[in-house]
């Protein structure tokens, strides 16, 4: 090094890449390389030989000029970093292409050197990171925005939830209510026309509850919140429920819809089976769905056995439209169908499938398709389940003799053939089948004639050329007189029209496909006049509440817990209807006062409410050593998978959820109450259902038939009064203590007396006696006496007005009246009364707005029921009523003018 | 004039031993009190104790908190914290306080400077 | 074989302290940020145990800020950090709330500075205390394994000066000290992070440093 040549050196260091400044040790600038100069626009020649801080005196104390004076004091180098130097030295930059003044970022060098007589120089070399960090910001603001698009996106995903979450419980409110009144008003008298409307509002209402569901399953399978139950089950059962729901719709369209049970499958499972069922329900909708004729069968067989667990293999086949191999690809791909103009023309969301795909693998199974266009399509899935009882299914003919019944099966559909052969085959029948009426007859004329007759003959009743109809009553006129063979008449519609005419053709049972074994077996042995119950049916189900015979519920005391009124409404009278007596709370806290006070047989409880929640009252509830034992069924609306191990961990017996199905209702309750069955005899069917706005049949502490006689037998105005008795009256005990607190006895006296003409009236005999006592306590100023006697009033108070709370509220009193303390003007309201009864003569409805003056006059309390009830009669022109109600009024009024009120 | 007292507290014992040499040779009259750290101070501490110098950074309380607490036992006891490293937030703590500081390392000028004026 | 009595090791500790004070100082004020530099251990150990105290974090991807020195003393300072830390360092003295998963460029160079700035504030303790000429080299960024960081071959100073031979001799010794880095960010909560500064020194330089400490203490 030392031999080259220094001009070499100086020149190498002049053009090289990065700035170079040489200073000594007064920081005068010795050296200035040619990229200083372009950096600085400064030549050489007029900086060198002065101070740096001369050239730049921004620099003044400065991390640059502290680092240059560390390294000529202590020799140590100093790197600076861009980010830490926030005041660089003040040069351009060349990269930057579009601004040709734009700063230099930099990364400055300060190092000692030293010459060769010893002395510190200090050496700064500059590089231009302009680029570098014009790149980095970018990438820096990329990531920020990637950061709080991600943010953002979160904060979305969970708003969904959220508003799925809430969205659950906001729409199956209205659809319990939609649901539950459509079901009510169409067991009231509609007309045809009515009765089809309300018939597709109910079956809409379910439609839409389908989709919901499908939507809110979909979002929880996006969030892994669904989860799989595992209890025993019943396999027939799912069936059944899938029979009874598809077959409407098939039937509707003209489909058969057929059921082929492998023999060997185990029954008693354990396992999900609402998941099961939602699988087959959606599998077999999209066939009925996409099926224009024909048949679609449900298949279930065994695809492999182990000693605990069972894989089944389902088919769900139709004869529909069928897919061509790119639709059945993209078909388990959420919101597709196999196109979208099918969806269009079919209707549905799309996730069906989606959701039966995430059930299914959550069964442990697969579920794939075999289609072809315009030839129908089968899906296939496998899930394991868990066998309960290995008992087989095996039908054991109560007599020997039973063995080898010969049984004539005629159907034009093979499938179905071919699945009562089987069946029949397996209760060890003798069968034979034939595929048209014709062929039936001809073949038992044979039978006949060889002297080995059918014992039974199963027609399908939609046959070619010769149907069932006719074919049954073909047999009745060529054998006549004798019974046999017996007709069973198989149809896929469960229609009223053609049992009647089967009945009238003479057919001695009727069946609807998809046939259920168990019931198959059952028909058979009662056709043979056996006692089916002697037989036994090897592992058959349970009785459960809805296969069971009609419960007497007749007297069961239950309390509906529930905010929202119209589900009040809703359940009120689905109970009622059966001759529950229902009473009301509006929240848990009131839930629990009822309890407290009254006894009931079971409780309803909604879980969200206002004041305190399902939950909270229900532990509040089993705090009472009474009502330990207290069944108490939730009702939620959110129908997630957890909702009922919440409900059961709360305390809870049971769980139902909304929209409330009727049948389930019952079902569960039934499970948590002993009651009798109803005798078969029809005329013990329970009352026909009565007009929504109808008395319940009992209400504690009060004798209806008196109330009722009281109010002229006015059954909507006797409840009406009732309400209107619960509303006003009951915080009487409170207001009667604040009266006498407030030592204004005048106004307790007159309080007491009213509520005790009130009890009366209403025919509450208690309360009306206890009423009368506290009254004479007042009257003759015993103030040693009313305590006691109020404290004797107060529990009767309670009992009559929980009784009374279960009535539906009256809509907001107007409050046209305020509360009234004077002396009333009897002269003005005479007069107003005599000119209102001339006008209720007349049938005049100005009537009303005397009434209102009458009533502004006579303020809140005196005769309030009476002058509502008058007020009701003349809004319902049932002017005879409302003579009939203010003869009494007028008649008070004349013989006590001191304006005592009525009683 | 009455003797003098102060007292080091510092972990480091060659900032003690500098601190030493320096009274020694130029304070004589001023009694000097070693300690290792916080509760060695509290201990050794004299009934009477007119200046302390303490180190910020020790084992066990730093400077700070030993001087809260000499400060309760002499109300009136000058005390200064000896650190190499002055920051924003200590230094506020320290003036309320009425402390003062000392830059490291410990040299003569600095404590003379301080205990010219006991004289 | 040679090592520091206990009063050497505690002279030099309080050398490296004062260092440090003066180097937290400078990095709060370029961060505008307060920061706390402390010295909770230091130990002399031979090299192969500070290759294997480092090489404990095998698995991990260290970085390291490296100054050689070279004169009277000669050697090397390494100031280390497990990668992730290293990157914290810099996030929160520059109270950086960007979530980048590698090192960019631009933070390593700033790595490089405060490194530097750390570096500096030991070497400078020797130059104030002690009678002794030696010269630096720029710092310079490494990323690697413990061993990698420490395999003296790789060091320019060490082939430069043939410390390589004798760096397998077992008197050859290396200073460890652990360092933690004091921080608060922007809700005012403390962060601390800890690192490693490692000085290597040939034997010679060990010898000169020892006899350095002697005539300080000496004085007292």
């Amino acid at each position: 090094m030392d031999n080259l040549d220094p001009q070499l050196l100086a020149r190498a260091l002049s053009v090289s890449a990065v700035g170079v400044i040489i200073l000594d040790s007064d920081l005068k600038i010795h050296f200035w390389n040619d990229w200083m100069e372009k950096g600085s626009r400064l030549l050489a020649s007029t900086v060198v030989g002065h101070s740096l801080l001369e050239v730049f005196p921004e620099l003044q104390a400065t991390r640059i000029v502290k680092a240059v004076e560390t390294a000529l004091h202590s020799g140590l180098p100093t790197m600076l970093s861009h980010r830490l130097t926030p005041t660089p030295f003040p040069l351009y930059t060349a990269s930057e292409k579009t601004h040709a003044d734009a700063r230099m970022s930099q990364m400055v060098l300060i190092k000692a050197i030293r010459d060769a007589r010893d002395a510190r120089f200090c050496l700064i070399q500059i590089q231009d990171i302009t680029n570098t960090v014009s790149r980095e910001n970018i990438l820096r603001n990329q990531a920020n925005e990637l950061k709080i698009a991600k943010e953002s996106a979160q904060d979305a995903n969970k708003a969904k939830s959220d508003f799925l979450a809430n969205m659950s419980h906001e729409i199956r409110t209205p659809m319990n209510a939609i649901i539950g009144m459509s079901h009510l008003a169409l067991k009231t008298e509609l007309t045809p026309r009515q009765r089809d409307y309300i018939t597709k509002v109910h079956t809409s209402a379910q439609s839409l509850l389908g989709i919901i569901n499908d939507i809110l399953d979909f979002s929880k399978i996006e969030a892994g919140k669904l989860t799989m139950e595992s209890v025993p089950f019943y396999l027939e059962d799912v069936l059944n429920n899938v029979g009874n729901l598809i077959a409407l719709k098939a039937e509707e369209q003209g489909l058969e819809v057929n059921f082929s049970v492998a023999l060997d499958v185990p029954l008693n499972l354990l396992g999900d089976p609402l998941r099961l069922g939602q699988i087959l329900i959606n599998l077999t909708n999209n066939a009925v769905k996409f099926t224009r004729e024909g048949n679609i069968i449900v298949r279930v067989g065994i695809e492999k056995l182990e000693e605990y667990r069972v894989t089944l293999h389902f088919e769900v086949q139709d004869s529909g439209i069928g897919m061509t191999p790119e639709q059945m690809a993209r078909l388990f791909t959420a919101f597709t169908q196999a196109d979208s103009s099918t969806t269009r023309k079919f209707g549905g969301t799309g996730l069906g499938l989606t959701i039966c795909k995430r059930l299914v693998e959550m069964m442990q199974g697969r579920i794939w398709v075999e289609s072809t266009a315009n030839a129908g399509s089968t899906f296939h899935f496998t899930a394991v389940f868990a066998i309960k009882n290995k008992d087989r299914r095996r039908f054991r003919l109560p007599s020997r003799d039973l063995v080898g019944t010969r049984v004539l099966v005629a159907d034009d559909n093979p499938v179905a053939r071919e699945i009562l052969q089987k069946s029949f085959e397996s209760f060890s029948f003798h069968v034979t089948c034939v595929a048209s009426g014709e062929e039936a007859l001809f073949e038992l004329e044979r039978a006949h004639a060889q002297k080995n007759p059918y014992k039974m003959v199963f027609l399908d009743w939609k046959m070619q050329e010769l149907d069932g109809l006719h074919t049954a009553r073909e047999i009745a006129r060529r054998f006549p007189g004798c019974k046999i063979p017996r007709i069973v008449m198989v149809s896929a519609y469960a229609r009223e029209d053609i049992k009647l005419a089967a009945e009238g053709a003479g057919v001695d049972a009727y069946l609807t496909k998809p046939i259920n074994l168990s019931v198959l077996f059952e028909t058979v042995l009662s056709i043979l006049h056996q006692d089916a119950s002697q037989s036994q049916v090897r592992g058959g189900p349970e009785q459960g509440g809805r296969a069971g015979p009609r419960m007497d519920w007749r007297g069961v005391r239950v309390l509906l817990v529930e905010d929202n009124e119209i589900n009040q409404q809703v359940a009120r009278e689905l109970l009622e209807e059966e001759g529950i007596a229902v009473s009301i709370a509006d929240n848990g806290q009131e839930a629990v006062d009822a309890v407290s006070a009254n006894p009931f047989d079971l409780v309803l409880m909604d879980v969200q409410m206002p004041v305190m929640d399902g939950y909270a009252a229900t532990r509040a509830m089993r705090a009472m050593p009474a009502l330990h034992d207290l069944p108490i069924i939730a009702m939620t609306a959110n129908a997630m998978a957890g909702d009922r191990e919440k409900c059961i961990s709360y305390g809870m017996n049971d769980h139902i959820s909304k929209p409330i199905d009727p049948p389930v209702m019952f079902a569960t309750m039934a499970r948590h109450l002993e009651l009798r069955a109803l005798a078969p005899d029809p005329t013990l069917e329970p009352e026909p259902a009565r007009p929504a706005d109808e008395l319940p049949v009992a209400l504690d502490g009060i004798d209806i038939t008196t109330g009722l006689r009281n109010v002229n037998g006015n059954r909507k105005l006797y409840r009406k009064v009732l309400k209107d008795v619960h509303d006003r009256f009951a915080d009487v005990v409170s207001r009667l203590r604040d009266e006498l607190q407030t030592g204004t006895m005048d106004v307790a006296l007159r309080l007491s007396h009213t509520f005790k003409g009130v009890a009366g009236t209403i025919g509450a005999r208690e309360l009306h006696r206890l009423a009368a006592l506290l009254e004479e306590a007042l009257k003759e100023n015993r103030r040693d006496l009313v305590p006691e006697r109020l404290e004797r009033l107060e529990p009767e108070v309670t009992r009559v007005m929980t009784a009374l709370s279960g009535l539906a509220p009256t809509p907001q009193e107007s409050p046209a009246t305020p509360p009234r303390t004077g002396p009333v003007d009897q002269e003005r309201l005479l007069a107003i009364l005599l000119e209102l009864d001339a006008l209720i003569a007349d049938g005049d409805s100005d009537a009303r707005e005397w009434i209102d003056q009458a009533r502004q006059l006579m303020g809140h309390e005196m005769m309030a029921n009476e002058m509502q009830a008058l007020t009701e009669c003349v809004d319902d022109y049932e002017f005879e009523e409302a003579k009939r109600i203010l003869q009494p009024i007028l008649a008070g009024l004349r013989t006590n003018p001191d304006g005592e009120e009525h009683e | 004039m009455a003797n003098k007292t102060a007292m080091i507290v510092d972990d480091s014992s060659l900032a003690r031993m500098m601190a030493r040499k320096i009274f020694t040779t130029r304070f004589p009259d001023w009694g000097l009190v070693e300690a290792k750290d916080g509760d060695e101070a509290l201990a050794l501490a004299p009934p009477a104790l007119d200046v302390a110098l303490i180190d910020f950074n020790m084992p066990g309380m730093n400077g700070l908190e030993l001087s809260e607490k000499l400060l309760t036992r002499f109300p009136s006891l000058a005390v200064f914290l000896v650190t190499a490293n002055i920051q924003e937030r200590m230094h506020q703590r320290a003036e309320s306080m009425g402390i003062g500081f000392i830059k490291k390392p410990i040299d003569e000028p600095k404590i003379a400077d301080i205990l010219d004026k006991f004289k | 074989m040679f090592f520091l009595t206990e009063m050497e090791e505690d002279a030099l500790k309080e050398f490296f302290n004062m260092g440090l004070g003066m180097a937290a100082a400078s990095l709060s004020q370029m961060v505008n940020n307060e920061v706390l530099l402390s010295l909770p251990q230091l130990k002399v150990v031979p090299y192969d145990e500070a290759t294997r105290m480092l090489v404990a974090k095998e698995e991990e991807q260290l970085v390291a800020i490296r100054q050689n020195f070279t004169g009277e003393l000669t050697g090397t300072a390494l100031l280390i950090f497990p990668g992730a830390e290293s990157l914290e360092l810099v996030r929160t003295l520059l109270n950086e709330q960007m979530p980048l998963e590698v090192l960019m460029e631009l933070e390593q160079e700033t790595l490089l500075d405060v490194g530097n700035v750390v570096l500096n504030a030991f070497l400078e303790s020797f130059t104030q205390m002690m009678s002794i000429q030696f010269e630096f080299d720029a710092a310079e960024f490494l990323k690697g394994s413990g061993a990698f960081l420490l395999d003296i071959a790789s060091h320019l100073a060490a082939q430069r000066l043939a410390m390589q031979e004798e760096a397998n001799e077992e008197n050859e010794r290396a200073f460890v000290l652990m360092m933690d880095f004091k921080t608060h960010d922007e809700e005012d909560a403390q962060h601390t992070l800890s690192g490693f500064v490692v000085l290597l020194f040939s034997q010679p330089s060990m010898e000169i440093l020892k006899r350095e400490l002697k005539t300080i203490l000496g004085a007292f």
